[in-house]
This record gives C-alpha cells, structure tokens and sequence, in this order.
C-alpha cells in the first residue's frame, strides 16, 4: 500500500473530527443554536425585535444524513482536497502505483472539483488587483494550487485561503507564473497516462533532468521544479482545474535578463540545456520552452562550433584556463591603457 | 448459529514476539481446500504453508480435528522488471485450489505479476533393493551381480513434496487482484486492474483476454476492477466487480472478448449519505458466489450485500459491517485505512456469512435469524479451548456501557482482511496481520 502515513489511533484523530464537525457527535452546539432559534422566535412574539442570528444565515449542507454549516463542510473539502493532492504526489513518488488507490483519489479529487465549478459559477468574485474577470472558483482553484505545488521546498506560503482573503494578494503572481506554465504546458504537450509513466521511470528521469539545468536562476530552477513536480497524473488533475480561457500572465516577462552575467560555458549541458540556451538568447520566458518528459526530446547537444565561436577557449576547458585567459586579457588591456595615457 | 465456539490457535511458523512483526509473516491469503481437510495460507513474503486436518482418533478426542502443519514452501520469488524498472513484490494475493484428482494436491497461487501451478504430493515409501545400486547411492559394479532382485517397497517417514509444475506470466500489465478456476476443471481466469485473462491448465505460453476495460486514453481512467470470480456451477458464467461499485455478469459464450455485461448489478446511491468519500467507500473489495450458485455476495468498505443473480437493481440483503466508521471517513481517508479491502466468505450452507473489520474483530450475519455476532481474534483474550465472548463496540455520542469498546479505542493497525470458511463445518480461518487463528464450532 502506498503512503505509509502514519496510522494514528482513533484518540488522536478524534479532535481532527471535532474540527471538521461532521458528523453525529456534533448534537450539542446544534441543540444550542436550536434552543436559540426558539428563544428569539419567543422574543419577536412578544414584540422585542432584536438583530437576525447568524446561524439562520449560515447555509447548511446535509452529509452524511447531518446537517453542518456549510463553512466547516468547506473546511473539510479543503482538508480533503489537501490530503488528495499530498497522496497523489507521494504516489508519484514511489516506484509502484497502485492503481486502484490513483483511481479513487483522482475520484474524490474529480468530485470536488466540480463542486467547486458549480459553486464559482453561482458566485462570482472580481477581485481588483487582478484586472481580469476571475469566478471565484479560479482563486480558489489557484489558491489550493499552490500548497500542494508549493511542499517541495519552495518559499510561497501554504496557507489555506478562502476567496476574498488578505492573502490572495501575495500569492496571486506565483500561482498565477505556475498556472500560466501549466496552462503552456498543457497546451504543448499531454502528459500520457502509460502505467510506465504512472509508476516510474519517466517521472524521476525528467524530473533529474530538468534539475539538472544551471541555467543559473533560482527562480526559474524553482519555477521548472514545480513542473517537474506538476508533471505527473496530478498534473493532468490541476490542469483540470482551470478553465480554457485562463488568462496567461506574466508571459513577456524576461527573468533571463537578470541572469545575463553568469557564466554557464562550463556547466553540464544534457538535452534539455540547449533549449535553456536559445531561450536565453532570444528572451523567451524559459518555463514555455521545456519539454515535456513524455515527448522525445528533438534537441541535440550543442555542436561544438558553436562553442568555439564565442571567443572561449576550444577545449570546453577548465575554469582554471578561462581565467587564465581572462588574466592575460586583462593585463594586456592594462598595457594598453598605460601606453594611451602616458603613464 | 450457536454462539460457543471452540477455539484454537496455530502456533509455530506464525508466532513473532508482540510488538513486532515481521513484514515477510503478514498472511495476505487464506483458502481451505474443496473438501476441507487442507489449509493453505500466503504470505508477504512469498511463502505458502499449507495446515492438514488431523484424522479423528478414538485415542485423543480432544484433538479431534487440529491443523497442523503440512508443507511449507516458497512460492514466489521477489522479481526485478528491468524494463520498467520496478520491483515485482512476492506477496502471494490469492492461492485457490484445483478440484482434487488423484492422490496429489494441486492449487494455484499468485503473486502481482505470475501465477504458478504448484502440485503437492506425498511420498511415504522407498524402494529398496535396487540391483545395480547400494543402500546409500552408490553405484554397485556389475560384474559383481550374482543375482537379480525385485526391489521392495518400504515404508518411510512421510514427505511432502511441493513442486511448480506450470508458471503463467508475462500477461499482465497490471496487478493481478484475483484468480478463479472454472467449474470446468480446465481452465481459470485471472485478474488485473484492467484485464480479464483466461488461462487453460496445461498451456502456459498463451492466454485469452476476455474483458479490457482500459481506455484509450488512461487520463479518462475512472474505474478499475477489484475481484473477479467464476460461477461454482455454470463454466461459461463469472462476475467481476469494479472500484465504483458494481458488479457485472459476463457469459463467455455470448462473445469472445467479453467488455459488454449479461448483467449489472449496482445499487443506486443512498443520498441521505452521500460525502466525498461515497464513491471510495462503494469500491467493492471482494465478491463471492455462494456454494448453490443463486446467490453472490459483495464486499464493500462498509458493508456486505447478498444479491440474488435474478435480480439486478438492489440487492436482497444488506448488513452494515462497522457503520461507526461512517462518522470517521475522513481521519480513514487521511491514514489510508479507508483503501483496506476486507475479503468476506459464505458458510458450507450458505445460510452464515463472515467478515474481517478492525481491532482484529470479525463479524459473522446470520441470513435466516438476522442475527450478528462480533469477535475477536487475539491472543490476550483467548486460550485454547475458550469460548469466544461476543464483543461490542458503542458509537460515539452514545453512553458505553461496560464490556463495550468505543470507536476511538478501535486499533486501526490489527485489522482482519482475510477469513475463510471450510465448505462443511463450522470451521473458520482468521488472518490478523501475521497470526492464524482457527475456529471450531463446540459440538458435545
């Protein structure tokens, strides 16, 4: 069985349940809210009109036989659709799959989702930072997004957000880079449900693969990582989260330009390297130009001339020789100077 | 049925020390042959101990019926799939008997990947007396050979021999959850996640796919078969289940490939209890004909149904199996315990059905008096010869009463999914995690 989570005795586990509140032990606070609900029927009787309760405003969803207010059936959604996502990547991350397991989750992950298509198309949000007409459904979609993308090390907060909450702001361009990569992605290529791809060997492949890139920026290494981590059966899921006429932000952005000046003639090119290097050149943003694992890769390794046309040392040499030459470089620009001021 | 139960554990091989167990010992198949008197078990590791009843003797009545150890062997071995580079685990996933025709025990047992053949025979003489050879092997010289003996037959201490005599592999792609051997005696099918195979005995190198229900295109995988098994009487009639809780029919003779249903048996989806967890909760972990072949009975994560083959919309019977865990499906989804498939097994009557559920409890439904029964399989609370005490656990909310166990103490760890039932008696098999445990029913 995959996931060896921890299997906890119920007595720890139970206080989780007090916090999702569904089910039948919740009867007392409801009987309390009941007994309210008739006091303040009483007092309007006898004419005293006091402000409309609460718990008569909170919409209620029947699970389970159970009436519970809708904010903890979201709470458990959330909690659900957290635990779908954590399962599927620790999935990916073993080398067998269970198959029947992959299909139940996706299941539940499926039935979630369209839950929440139903509910964004009755509600829709606009919030104002974001200049483009989003339902609701699309912030929470891109905000349950970025936890599970974001457990791999990288620093974006995990917090579970609501639509509407403070935090959207902050999070809103990471998620919305990692959707327009996605959405790219998507739209290059379709990652190929074969058992081989769902239990192994691609994934690690391409996944050491796009690791292996120096292209030498952090941000980028980060962003290729997450699709490396993205590009897998969870992948096709959170794909199918957005809708087709996602907007695709930040796309001219040219975050090559800021990492011009480090030098990567000596790194360890593989094939997605020459990829890295044209987009560097012709400032493309690097995220749409990487393949996926599951198309072969067409690109070669860089012939040597071109190498050699770039006033470097032919022997794709040492470090040590390139500063050499630089040294040398250097100290006859010196000369130079010294002769042209006299000095 | 009666409630005292004469019980008896197997010690030996099985036992580990409390707290810890091997994984290799973790039984993962139990299946008492067609007559009862052999008891095979699997386990993580790969191995098949096989139990044989114990001939009653007017010498010592109270060993009337033991188990004792037969034969141990080791069935399959962990393998490495250098294409896909993926390990093939040896956990044996279900081991099912041939219909015995000669003195010899056949069965068959699988593993993800392979099904073998094994044949188990006895050997209990020795010739002696060999002309051209010595006692102890050597050869004799032939010119020293002044006469011709006929070697005799004697007795010797008994040997059981285990041998492969058919492995059938290299056609699945998938796991294989299930094998089933035809009333025909000629052929057996087994089962994947997505494919159906059906194997003859005798031919190893090629085996028919008679149900493939993998898409096109695998992202539009939704459903997946879980068990599968033949008719006990009609050779051309099997039933498969799927993880989003039906059950089809399929008749072999109606088409080669066998993708369109005789029969759908599905329920429709109570929706006073729908949750998210409703379709993983209605993934069928076992399905089971009784022994007169009208009947079948599907396992699911939280109950049994007995369906009439006649009738397709609903089944004639439903017993709630743990329906306290209703309450607990997302702590159970969230520590996986909620993709445990439990195994279930009808009595040599059909009329008692059982089932494994946690806290190494077992639940027994009596079809007729409606009655249920909850024990416990552990060593603290049983001695051989002891009567077994019905257990009960409270539902949260509601006040325990004393002797009755409340869902959060419920060990989710020890957990019973494998039982089996001897065709004839009231025997039962209980597996929980590494220890075997067998029921008998006390009759004066």
């Amino acid at each position: 069985m995959f996931g060896k989570g921890v299997k906890r005795k119920h007595t720890e586990v139970s206080e989780d349940d007090e916090e999702t509140k569904v089910g039948r032990s919740r009867q007392a606070p409801e009987e309390d809210e009941e007994t309210e609900r008739r006091k303040r029927t009483d007092d309007a009787e006898k004419g005293i009109i006091k402000g409309l309760a609460n718990e008569e405003e909170i919409p209620r969803v029947v699970v389970c036989g159970d009436e519970v207010p809708y904010h903890d059936y979201a709470a458990q959604r959330q909690r659900v659709l957290g635990l779908s996502l954590g399962k599927l990547q620790m999935c990916r991350g073993r080398s067998e799959l269970c198959l029947r397991s992959y299909v139940l989750i996706t299941g539940t992950l499926r039935l979630i989702q369209e839950e929440l298509r139903c509910e964004g198309s009755q509600r829709p949000v606009l919030p104002p930072w974001f200049g483009v007409p989003v339902t609701a459904a699309d912030c929470e979609d891109s905000n349950r997004q970025s936890p599970s993308l974001v457990n791999r090390g990288a620093s974006l907060p995990t917090a579970h957000l609501d639509a509407g909450d403070g935090l959207l702001p902050s999070i809103l361009p990471e998620t919305s880079l990692l959707r327009a990569s996605l959405s790219q992605e998507s739209a290059v290529s379709r990652l190929k449900l074969e058992p081989r791809l769902l239990c192994t060997e691609n994934i690690p492949s391409s996944a050491n693969g796009v690791r292996d890139l120096r292209a030498g920026s952090s941000a980028t290494e980060d962003a290729q990582a997450k699709l490396a981590e993205a590009r897998n059966p969870t992948d096709l899921l959170l794909s199918g989260f957005e809708l087709p006429d996602t907007p695709v932000l930040l796309q001219d952005l040219c975050l090559d330009d800021d990492f011009t000046d480090i030098d990567t003639t000596m790194c360890d090119f593989d094939l997605f390297a020459p990829a890295v290097l044209a987009s560097s050149r012709s400032s493309v943003s690097q995220v749409a130009s990487v393949p996926s694992p599951g198309v072969p890769s067409t690109h070669a390794p860089p012939p040597i001339e071109e190498w050699s046309s770039r006033s470097l040392p032919s022997a794709c040499g040492s470090v040590t020789s390139s500063g050499q030459q630089f040294k040398t470089d250097l100290s006859e620009l010196d000369h130079i100077m010294e002769v042209l001021v006299g000095s | 049925m009666e409630e005292d139960i004469d019980c008896r554990k197997i010690n030996g091989t099985f036992l580990r020390s409390h707290n810890y167990v091997t994984e290799a010992d973790i039984i993962s198949t139990v299946e008492f042959n067609h007559t009862g008197d052999l008891l095979a078990t699997g386990d993580k590791g790969g191995r098949v101990v096989i139990f044989q009843r114990e001939q009653e003797s007017k010498s010592s009545p109270h060993h009337r019926g033991e188990y004792n150890v037969y034969s141990t062997f080791q069935s399959h071995e962990p393998e490495f799939d250098y294409l896909k580079s993926l390990e093939i685990e040896e956990k044996i996933n279900k081991i099912r008997w041939l219909p015995q025709q000669n003195a010899a025990h056949f069965l068959l047992s699988t593993n993800d990947k392979t099904i073998k053949l094994w044949k188990i025979s006895e050997r209990d003489k020795r010739a002696e007396g060999y002309n051209l050879k010595e006692e102890d092997g050597r050869l004799r010289d032939p010119s020293t050979v002044t006469a011709l003996r006929v070697p005799v037959l004697m007795p010797m201490e008994l040997m059981v021999e285990a041998s492969p005599r058919r492995i059938f592999s290299n056609a699945h792609t998938y796991h294989i959850n299930s094998i089933s051997v035809n009333s025909d005696a000629e052929t057996y099918m087994s089962a994947d996640d997505l494919r159906i195979n059906l194997w003859n005995l005798e031919i190893t190198d090629r085996s028919f796919n008679i149900v493939d229900i993998k898409p096109a295109n695998m992202e539009e995988l939704t459903e997946v078969i879980t068990a599968a098994e033949f008719h006990p009487n009609h050779c051309n009639t099997f039933v498969y289940s799927s993880s989003k809780g039906t059950v089809r029919l399929c008749d072999m003779r109606a088409a080669a490939l066998c993708d369109h249903h005789s029969k759908l048996f599905e329920e429709p989806e109570d929706p006073s209890n729908r949750s998210f967890f409703s379709e993983i909760i209605s993934s069928i972990s076992d399905v089971k004909f009784s022994h007169s072949g009208r009947y079948m009975m599907t396992r699911d994560y939280l109950s049994i149904k007995v369906w009439d083959l006649n009738m397709e919309n609903r089944p004639i019977e439903t017993y709630q199996v743990h329906e306290y865990l209703r309450s607990k499906l997302c702590s159970l989804y969230e520590n996986d315990c909620i993709f445990d498939k439990f195994e279930c097994a009808w009595n040599g009557s059909d009329s008692v059905i059982m089932t494994g559920s946690y806290n190494n409890f077992f639940r027994m439904f009596d079809r007729g008096t409606r009655r249920d029964v909850t024990l416990e399989a552990s060593r603290e609370n049983s001695k051989p010869r002891a009567v077994l005490k019905p257990r009960r656990v409270c539902a949260g909310g509601s006040k325990r009463k004393k002797d009755e166990i409340s869902v959060d103490s419920l060990d989710f760890n020890r957990k019973i999914l494998h039982t089996a039932w001897h065709p004839a008696e009231n025997i039962i098999a209980v597996a929980a995690t590494n220890n075997l445990y067998i029921f008998q029913d006390k009759i004066n």
